[in-house]
């Protein structure tokens, strides 16, 4: 695969990862062009493990909660980041950043969320170590 | 041509809050004046449009290039340091430090600039008047002050609100533009404090809404503000004051001049004249410049490096800065409420905690609503993976309250800068800092911030954790060259003349020996207009 066609890939899976649907074409350019910009390139071993993490949502979600609390700063998180970076400043996805009234029983909805999150982020602290993923 | 055979009258070294206003009283009074700066500007190109927010986020097309830059450099990573809400469109500011202002140390963390405006800016605009008491810890009696505080505040336009906060923010000033509108949030938060007022006054806490260099009214060709919540991003309308607003006018006057691109790395006296030794920061030239006297507004940090390498006597410098730390928290009652339309990024209440109920010694809490800076800064510090902090932030950002609680400071022994050879500086040296609170400050500091959480709470708000950047991240610096009666070396005299000299004078932070918690950067300009004032005697 050529290397704009795997970014392409990787914005599109991380995209339904964030916000639950794929990103617009503009958005996985933004992808390609801020991995070379912003220097992140990947060992042979990350990539691995990022592969793994694009093809698998709860394997994403893992490692990337686990590593909130192992290594904030890897290269695998700020790979996601940008990415979260990029749809948040796109007019297509505003509807899942800028504030939205809700009912007060979405209280409910964000705590299972975040209890869920920090179940995964066990289990992804436990892959990360038995790993050694940085 | 300028030489010894032909001195300008005047040089004033830096156009930021303090060079503006010290250049712009010289000039109306018919000074001749040259202004050294080295003057960075924004060149991303990038026009924002004049349309709000909330606008602009759902219409705009390219919305990647005015939030994150067209080389991310919007994209914030790692820990949060001072500055941390810089732009792209205002990251100039911050441009070349390491080359020009070297640095050195781990427990000091500043945040300087040699842009045309310096840290002005960015500066939030909170504009403070200082009591008696403060001004006698200064070293200097608040009399002296009592013209130019009006001088400024004319010049620049200053909106407060006419409330508890008003003794401390800017009472006594005359001509006050009525005060900024807080959101629908910070309104329920000011008025549960009103609810409880008696109990937290007599606790010493007094709350309201800030005095803002930001006009609600046009003036002088700036627009009154919109609530267009894009104050972080650009100076379209001219709303909030920046010192380069002065020094494009002052550009237009026939006794004005401004070198750019020019250094300052040293001065010598020569008789009745000043010797300016400067660098060009693009041909690494040296230049001078001479003039009869010579007006330093180089930032409090950048005086001690011009003046240090002036001196042949080395010394450690003593340095103020305020201790501070921000405070994240939920206001409760506005969760999964949609935001207004139109609202201010600017500090929208201001919290006093008057511990000796005397205004001697008070700290002090600006409270911001958060939106315009986007979400992806706050989910980058959730313990969360990245889905879920977006959707818990979404939830929460409505209900957002951010608290910058400064803390006022004396001087110690444990709080100094010196110039250090540095072979890989441009400059040849670096400043060394060192910062560090006695256990008694810190102890200090603690029962303060405890004090302001437990108000916090009562007023609706629940703090979620402490943030605290580094020392330096007030952006609040003084004292290294303090006031004093005796000719002593690296002091100034009440009037701003550098003792041991004859024709230097400091009119930035520079002489203060205390910084109160309520910003200093009004009184900064207030000094400037005095000393400059100063400086005009024969
Ligand atoms: C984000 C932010 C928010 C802030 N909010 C507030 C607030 O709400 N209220 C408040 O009171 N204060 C606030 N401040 C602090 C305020 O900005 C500073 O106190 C003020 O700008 C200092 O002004 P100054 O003129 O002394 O120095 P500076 O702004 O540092 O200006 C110094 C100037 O000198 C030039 N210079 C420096 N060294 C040299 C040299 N060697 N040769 C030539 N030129 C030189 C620089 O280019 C610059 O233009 C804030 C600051 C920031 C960054």
């Amino acid at each position: 695969m050529s290397s704009a066609k795997l970014y392409t890939n990787e914005a599109e899976r991380l995209s339904l990862y964030l916000i639950g649907k794929p990103c617009n074409s503009d958005v996985a350019i933004g992808y390609s062009d801020a991995v070379t910009k912003l220097n992140m390139a990947l060992t042979p071993a990350q990539e691995q493990t990022y592969k793994r993490m694009v093809g698998w949502r709860f394997y994403m979600r893992a490692i990337d909660g686990g590593l909130a609390f192992t290594n904030r700063e890897s290269v695998l998180r700020k790979r996601i980041f940008v990415m979260l970076c990029l749809l948040e400043s796109s007019k297509y996805n505003t509807e899942y950043f800028l504030p939205r009234k809700r009912s007060p029983f979405y209280f409910f909805g964000i705590g299972f969320n975040v209890a869920y999150a920090f179940f995964t982020a066990i289990i992804g602290v436990l892959i990360i170590k038995l790993n050694n993923i940085e | 041509m300028n030489s010894p055979e032909n001195p300008i009258e005047y040089i004033v070294v830096g156009s930021g809050l303090t060079g503006a206003m010290a250049a712009e009283t010289l000039v109306t009074e018919g000074a001749n004046v040259l202004m050294l700066d080295v003057a960075y500007k924004n060149e991303t190109g990038v026009e924002y449009p004049t349309t709000d927010f909330l606008s602009i986020r759902k219409e705009s097309d390219n919305q990647r290039q005015l939030f994150l830059g067209d080389n991310f450099e919007g994209v914030p990573w790692g820990a949060i340091k001072t500055g941390a809400q810089l732009t792209p469109g205002r990251k100039y500011i911050v441009k070349e430090l390491d080359k020009w202002l070297a640095i050195a140390g781990n427990t000091f963390f500043p945040m300087e600039s040699l842009a045309y405006g310096g840290l002005g800016n960015a500066w939030g605009a909170g504009c403070y008047i200082f009591s008696d008491a403060e001004f006698e810890k200064m070293g200097i009696s608040k009399s002296k002050f009592t013209d130019s505080y009006q001088t400024v505040g004319d010049r620049i336009g200053v909106s407060a609100g006419i409330d508890d906060a008003l003794p401390y923010t800017v009472g006594g000033l005359n001509n006050i533009l009525p005060a900024i509108k807080p959101e629908a949030g910070m309104l329920a938060i000011l008025e549960r404090y009103t609810r409880k007022k008696q109990a937290l006054n007599k606790k010493g806490f007094y709350a309201g809404v800030p005095g803002v260099a930001l006009l609600t009214k046009d003036k002088d060709g700036r627009k009154a503000f919109s609530y267009n919540d894009m104050d972080f991003w650009h100076d379209n309308e001219q709303s909030v004051y920046r010192p380069w607003m002065t020094v494009d006018k002052l550009k237009q006057k026939p006794n004005f001049q401004l070198a750019e691109r020019v250094l300052v790395t040293r001065f010598e006296e020569a008789g009745d004249l000043v010797k300016v030794v400067c660098t060009h920061t693009e041909t690494n030239e040296e230049k001078e410049f001479w003039c009869r006297k010579l007006v330093l507004c180089s930032g409090v940090l950048g005086t001690a490096r011009i003046v240090l390498r002036s001196f042949k006597q080395q010394q450690t410098l003593p340095l103020i800065c305020n201790p501070y730390v921000y405070v994240p928290m939920i206001n409760w009652r506005r969760l999964g409420v949609e935001t207004e339309r139109h609202k201010s990024g600017m500090g929208q209440a201001v919290l006093f905690y008057d511990k000796k109920q005397d205004n001697s010694d008070v700290a002090m809490a600006a409270m911001f609503t958060y939106r315009s800076l986007l979400l992806y800064r706050l989910i980058k510090e959730a313990p969360l993976n990245f889905a879920t902090g977006r959707a818990v932030m979404q939830y929460l950002v409505p209900a957002m309250v951010i608290a910058g609680i400064h803390h006022p400071e004396y001087g110690g022994s444990s709080k100094f800068v010196r110039l250090e050879k540095d072979t890989n500086s441009a400059t040849g040296d670096r400043l060394f800092a060192d910062y560090r609170l006695s256990s008694a400050e810190e102890k200090e500091v603690l029962a303060t911030e405890a004090k302001f959480f437990q108000t916090f709470r009562s007023m609706g708000c629940i703090p979620i954790q402490k943030v605290y950047p580094g020392h330096g991240s007030s952006i609040h610096y003084a004292g290294i060259l303090p006031f004093s009666a005796n000719e002593a070396l690296y002091t100034t005299a009440e009037n701003g003349r550098l003792h041991q000299t004859k024709n230097v004078w400091v009119a930035d932070g520079s002489s203060f020996k205390y910084v109160p918690a309520k910003g200093i950067s009004f009184t900064l300009m207030a000094n400037a207009d005095r000393v400059a004032k100063h400086a005009l005697k024969k």
